[in-house]
């Protein structure tokens, strides 16, 4: 296997799944958010969340804890250290695909 | 492709607006102008000694107000916005830090305005601190001139030139409705028609200013409340 597709194949399957990939990009982005938040920003349904939830928190990408803001309790979720690594990661890989494909369109032309 | 916004930037943008969607922090700065306003102009003006105790009041009021205005907001999201939409952490104030949670689920604040990686969210939150901060420069600069010309129509001249900076300073983020722009030249106008001195003017155009974000927070409010109006149970 040529290092170009070596780093498809190293992709990190975890995140690569498309729910989860939307999960993570908005943790990122957000810090922590709470289960509403989320599946009101990624339109999934409660149980498909809870499961990709309990696949990334297994995982060790994310952290699920439970709080009061107020009266109301809160499902916060938030990016592990680890999570936040390996997101980066993800994104730089596919980064580099994504720039080999530019490359090869510029090199046709 | 190059071009295009990446995801992450746009979910950065949308937890950016859903910050400001419910209104309140639109009534926050509304309330905390109009004290300031308000303090401001009874202080100005030669005033019996309940109106001095009451300024005082007033400017205690705004003091806490500025301290504590991420308490505030957090207590009244709590009641009115997370129950319908949810919750997410304020990209307002915490773009300079960065919140990790440990193996013991305990989360801790990392002081590090590097914090994201990817170059596209730093740059993004590099540019909207600063475009803010010039803009709050400029528009107190701004003010200069209500201060050191005594024409009326510099009260109007005011107001246009700080709706055009804090304009140019939100429209890419959208955090500042067109209703408060345009409303900016409306109190000036309003200001300088009632032909006030300029320490009072000044007073008179922050108390306006104040009202046009108290306006602005209800009717965000009220639509807000209109689109979710009733409170989602939360997932246990």
């Amino acid at each position: 296997m040529t290092p170009d597709l070596q780093a498809l194949a190293n992709l990190d399957r975890v995140i690569h799944e498309p729910a989860r990939l939307m999960i993570m990009t908005i943790l990122y982005s957000v810090a922590e958010a709470d289960f509403l938040y989320l599946q009101r920003e990624c339109g999934l349904t409660q149980g498909n969340l809870s499961s990709h939830l309990a696949k990334l928190e297994e995982a060790g990408y994310v952290a699920i804890s439970k709080t009061f803001k107020g009266k109301y309790p809160l499902t916060i979720c938030s990016l592990t250290k680890n999570g936040r690594e390996a997101f980066e990661g993800y994104v730089r890989k596919m980064q580099y695909v994504a720039g080999s494909t530019n490359g090869g369109n510029g090199a046709n032309h | 492709m190059a071009n295009s916004p990446s995801p992450v930037f746009l979910a950065e943008k949308r937890s950016w607006s859903y910050w400001f969607a419910d209104g309140l922090p639109q009534l926050l700065i509304g309330v905390s102008a109009i004290l300031f306003g308000f303090y401001f102009i009874s202080m100005m003006t030669s005033a019996s000694t309940g109106l001095v105790v009451l300024s005082f009041v007033a400017f205690g009021a705004y003091l806490l107000i500025q301290i504590r205005a991420p308490q505030i907001l957090e207590w009244l999201k709590a009641r009115i916005t997370y129950p319908r939409t949810g919750y997410a952490a304020s990209p307002y104030f915490a773009t300079k830090k960065s919140v990790y949670c440990d193996a013991n689920l305990n989360l801790t604040t990392v002081q590090d305005p590097n914090a994201p990686a990817i170059a596209e969210i730093k740059r993004v939150r590099r540019a909207r601190n600063l475009r803010l901060s010039r803009t709050y420069i400029l528009m107190a600069l701004a003010s200069l001139g209500l201060w050191f010309v005594h024409a009326p129509w510099i009260c109007t001249l005011t107001g246009i030139v700080m709706g055009i900076i804090l304009w140019m300073g939100t429209r890419a983020d959208k955090s500042v409705s067109l209703l408060v722009i345009l409303g900016f030249p409306v109190v000036g106008f309003s200001v300088g028609a009632l032909q006030l001195a300029p320490h009072a003017r000044v007073g008179s155009f922050i108390l306006g200013v104040g009202l046009l974000f108290l306006l602005d927070g209800l009717l965000s409010l009220a639509l807000y409340l209109r689109r979710n109006p009733v409170a989602s149970v939360p997932v246990k």
